[in-house]
């Protein structure tokens, strides 16, 4: 569409007997004072479901934050002796809800992160493009191979 | 040409995400829901300050903790500006956020070493 | 909606509530809706009911259109919260009705449903979108074909129509309208990725306003009649971008 065409076909000048002085100038018409902009809309990303999506998605970061936090709340107490301190405290019901919805918030978080990685990394194979579900499993099984390394690793019995 | 610090701070976003995907639910789930609600015993304390003993181990904890700092740095400085309509404080926004994740970085090499 | 009017058809046919937003420059302070019924056909297009308007109904009412078979890009307009293209988007999917029609948002209302798109423009240009060549004398006689893998590198960017839903679709651009926005960023793309262009756009699109204002909302991609998928243009230019800032002498 050029600039020139698309502005005449909709706004011609006398289509509305209720048209302003702008219109009459001729047929390309340009906002001035007359132009309307709404303002900023506080609720914007209630209005669809897929801007609730991505506002989740990008909250999920102070739960990533939160999970780092406990991870070196976890190191302080095993450096320093303290381990059935943190165990006591990580079972209050509360510190368990909150763990809960990081749990989940972490977990939203790895699957659309690495379902969105093959947009930023086009990969070409000699010419041919490797396809992004190719990727993503690629991704996913690393999560899984990773999970359950570190699983052994924590929970093994020497 | 004008110099942006964006290309870093993103390299820095994308790499935390990558890490936090890859770590963090699998620590939350066992450290934080599994043990505490007793379906697996915590380890000894004696097991887990064997693998802190790694210096390696440190290493990659602390590169993990300053990458997923600053990947959610990254992510609440500019999802509270378009939540909150503050990106004209953007820079006030970026100290803090960022700011927040050095503080949290060091803090945890102050921890591990 | 306080200048709500009724516009009955003839008793019998099928109809469809249209409730259409109006704005008069110099009149109105801000928009209104007004409902007219329109017959409920099933090979009619949102557009086509609000020809029906225009031509049967209220001949005031002002809006875009030209080829009615989505190539031009004219018709773009916001159908009951989505941006759409109107010539491809059947009344029929609204069931009972009613459907809802604002102008694109994010963009000054110029009158009714035509809004002021000088802001794109002048971002298109802006990434010089067309594709660059150095020491050439004219007239331009040589032939430069491409094989099709490096057709392919970039064809589907190039099938943008400059409708601008993407623009409209982008929460971070209607909330910040100096981001480049998607479909400026992914034609851009379109030349860095043809073999036969000799430009550089990396001091367009490396800023904060340009592909770094993008927190990949991926809005623009579902919107796009043309499966452009801008956002994977943007975040492909981000890391180009962080790879050209850490390694300097790398290109692409």
């Amino acid at each position: 569409m050029t600039a020139g065409g698309s502005a005449s076909s909709g706004a011609s000048p006398g289509a509305s007997p209720g048209a302003s002085s702008g219109a009459s100038q001729g047929a390309f018409v340009r906002t001035g004072a007359a132009g309307y902009r709404p303002g900023r809309d506080p609720l914007w990303f209630a209005r669809t479901r897929t801007y609730t999506l991505f506002v989740l998605r990008e909250l999920t970061s102070v739960f990533v934050a939160w999970s780092v936090v406990f991870t070196m709340m976890l190191v302080d107490a095993v450096l320093g002796g303290t381990l059935p301190d943190f165990a006591a405290l990580a079972a209050r019901p509360w510190m368990i809800a909150i763990n809960v919805v990081a749990l989940a918030a972490t977990v939203f978080h790895a699957v659309t992160f690495l379902n969105l990685a093959p947009k930023a990394t086009v990969v070409r194979l000699d010419g041919w493009r490797v396809p992004a579900w190719m990727i993503q499993g690629g991704n996913h099984s690393a999560w899984a191979v990773i999970s359950a390394a570190i699983a052994y690793f924590v929970l093994r019995t020497p | 040409m004008k110099r942006t610090l964006e290309p870093y701070l993103w390299l820095l976003f994308s790499g935390g995400g990558v890490l936090a995907a890859f770590l963090l639910p699998v620590l939350v789930l066992l450290f934080g829901v599994l043990m505490p609600l007793g379906v697996v015993d915590w380890p000894t304390a004696e097991h887990l300050s064997a693998l802190l003993d790694n210096v390696l181990v440190r290493l990659a904890l602390l590169v993990v903790a300053v990458l997923c700092l600053f990947h959610a740095a990254h992510r609440i400085r500019h999802t509270s500006e378009e939540l909150l309509g503050i990106a004209r404080f953007d820079l006030v926004v970026a100290v803090l956020c960022y700011g927040g994740a050095i503080a949290g970085g060091v803090i945890t090499a102050l921890l591990l070493f | 909606m306080n200048a709500e009017t009724d516009t009955t058809e003839e008793a019998g046919a099928r109809t469809i509530r249209m409730e259409v937003m109006r704005f008069r420059p110099g009149e109105d302070t801000e928009p209104v809706f007004q409902g007219y019924d329109v017959p409920l056909m099933a090979d009619w297009a949102v557009l086509d009911g609000l020809n029906h308007i225009k031509d049967q109904l209220d001949g005031s009412l002002s809006y875009r259109w030209s080829c009615r078979m989505g190539v031009c890009g004219s018709c773009g307009m916001t159908v009951n919260g989505e941006p759409r293209l109107t010539c491809g988007t059947f009344l029929t999917e609204y069931g009972q009705g009613p459907v809802r029609i604002e102008p694109l948002k994010g963009f000054p209302v110029i009158k009714d449903l035509v809004v002021d798109i000088d802001d794109f423009l002048a971002k298109l240009s802006s990434v010089r979108p067309w594709l660059i060549r150095e020491g050439e004398e004219l007239p331009l006689t040589t032939e430069y074909a491409q094989t099709p893998a490096q057709l392919e590198a970039y064809k589907q960017y190039s099938m943008c129509i400059n409708c601008t839903l993407c623009y409209s679709a982008c929460p971070v651009y209607v909330l910040d309208p100096d981001f480049l926005g998607p479909a400026a960023i992914a034609l851009a793309q379109r030349y860095n990725l043809d073999s036969r262009d000799m430009g550089d756009r990396f001091d367009v699109l490396n800023l904060d306003d340009a592909v770094w204002g993008c927190t990949f909302v991926g809005e623009c991609t579902r919107v796009c009649p043309k499966h452009v998928d801008p956002a994977e243009a943007i975040q492909r230019y981000k890391l180009t971008a962080a790879l050209r800032s850490v390694l300097p002498w790398s290109r692409r």
